[in-house]
């Protein structure tokens, strides 16, 4: 198992996501689905494994709302970065991201990988579905043939029901953000609503962010 | 006659209290969307807009509360100055906030209009009209060798209101556009519409004081539309503050 960074949510997990999986963060902008990415390759860094960060921004901006939720910013990932990573990341040319990857992956075979990533919903705006849902099913099939864990997020407001409907089915694990609205109130909520090899706790959680800590806390109406 | 009893004593009180209920209850929003948000870039969105709410829930009561007979006395016209100011920043504090999130939600980051070196310009741009203008109104009332009204108050006030309204639409429209995001692109629209009635309300009520229409037949006439204008204004920044994320209301 790979540690999510968040203890409570490893407790939540059994003892964070399964080994050679992809998980995926749904949810609206702005709840906090970035946090998760940061503490899983903030985890990856402390514990020495390989980590990998795909962003369409560049990896001072990344840095910069890294700081912003109050982490550690001393180790870095390896960053494939629309400009300022060591590798370019084009999300027009998916053959020559796919051929990089595997390169690096290759490179550091012999370690844990931690992938995160932001670029989904980009990919998914820029192509058709039925492209991204091949893509990433090939790409996922190659890259477990390492101790990879990804983790990738999905921004809800962007997509259709049906474009999230059919994520959910790629990926092995999916967590669920939620802002419900109750009365004159709104909660941020999450659930895990698929892992794979996990019973999955049933039910919604609220949790809260701050200075580099999450606190998760059953939720009941 | 509407004007001789009940219309001022009671329907203009019970009008600028629906006004002042109405924005409050946006305002409340506003903060209860910003309290689910854990980044940074959309809370100061959230709370950009509540502040308008909050903005116009005070502004309603001010202009209850003040005598009709008390606006051309410096104090009030100095207040009125700085009441049209507050807007304008915080529409300019939201613009800021607004575009950065649509950079966030654009597949390529594109840096709409080069904003991330423009903004100073920008916000400069507006900033030093209105300083002036803050410095030369009471300037103008104390030695009466100009009046507020004189054609370079007029162009100073105006200055900043044409540059918002050129380049910051011009701004959100591409970011909007640019974003691919649903959810931002209808927070924008909104918001927008809220700003076009606010404007066209502003024109209204111009209209109404220059012919003197604070009591006589165009108070009943004039008063029901502002309010309806309020409150259509205050809708549309209620559907605004609830488009910044989608939210759910069953689980």
């Amino acid at each position: 198992m790979a540690s999510t960074g968040v203890g409570e949510l490893d407790k939540l997990l059994g003892e964070g996501y399964p080994d050679r999986s992809a998980i995926l963060v749904v949810g609206p902008a702005g709840i906090g689905k970035e946090a998760l990415r940061y503490w899983f390759i903030s985890s990856g860094l402390i514990q020495g494994d390989f980590c990998l960060y795909l962003t369409k921004s560049t990896p001072s901006e990344v840095l910069h709302d890294i700081k912003g939720f109050g982490m550690d910013t001393d180790r870095v990932p390896m960053w494939f970065a629309r400009e300022g990573g060591e590798v370019k990341l084009d999300l027009n040319d998916l053959a020559a991201f796919s051929f990089k990857l595997k390169e690096v992956l290759q490179q550091h075979a012999t370690k844990r990988i931690r992938i995160a990533t932001d670029i989904l919903s980009s990919l998914l705006v820029l192509n058709q579905m039925e492209t991204v849902y091949r893509f990433l099913s090939q790409l996922f099939a190659e890259i477990k043939q390492y101790d990879v864990v990804l983790v990738a997020t999905l921004e809800e407001g962007m997509h259709d029901q049906k474009v999230v409907s059919t994520m959910t089915e790629v990926f092995d694990g999916v967590i669920e953000f939620k802002l419900y609205e109750e009365g004159l109130r709104v909660t941020p909520l999450l659930r895990v609503k698929k892992m794979r090899g996990n019973i999955s706790q049933p039910g919604y959680f609220t949790f809260s962010m701050s200075r580099g800590t999450m606190v998760i806390s059953a939720y009941a109406k | 006659m509407p004007n001789s009893g009940l219309f001022p004593t009671v329907l203009i009180p019970a009008g600028f209290l629906l006004l002042f209920a109405a924005y409050g209850f946006v305002g409340y929003w506003g903060l209860a969307m910003r309290r689910g948000f854990a980044m940074g870039a959309y809370r100061a969105q959230a709370a950009g807009v509540s502040s308008i709410a909050w903005y116009f829930m005070v502004i309603g009561i001010a202009t209850g509360a003040l005598p009709v007979d008390a606006q051309s006395s410096p104090g009030p016209i100095l207040v009125n100055a700085l009441v049209d100011v507050g807007f304008l920043a915080l529409l300019v504090y939201w613009v800021h906030t607004t575009i950065s999130v649509s950079r966030r939600s654009d597949p390529f980051e594109r840096d709409t209009l080069r904003y991330s070196s423009t903004k100073y310009v920008w916000i400069l741009a507006i900033a030093i009209p209105i300083a002036i203008s803050l410095v030369y109104n009471p300037i103008g009332l104390v030695f009466t060798t100009a009046t507020p009204l004189s054609p370079l108050y007029f162009a100073l006030a105006l200055a900043p209101w044409v540059i918002f309204c050129s380049f910051g639409a011009i701004l959100l429209f591409l970011g909007a556009s640019g974003s691919k995001d649903r959810t931002l692109q209808s927070h924008v629209k909104w918001l927008a519409l809220f700003v076009t009635v606010y404007l066209m309300i502003f024109v209204v009520g111009g209209w109404w004081s220059s012919s003197g229409g604070n009591a006589g037949p165009y108070i009943a006439v004039i008063f029901p539309l502002f309010v309806g204008g309020q409150t259509l204004a205050a809708y549309s920044l209620y559907r605004s503050v609830k488009s910044l994320a989608p939210t759910t209301k069953a689980l």
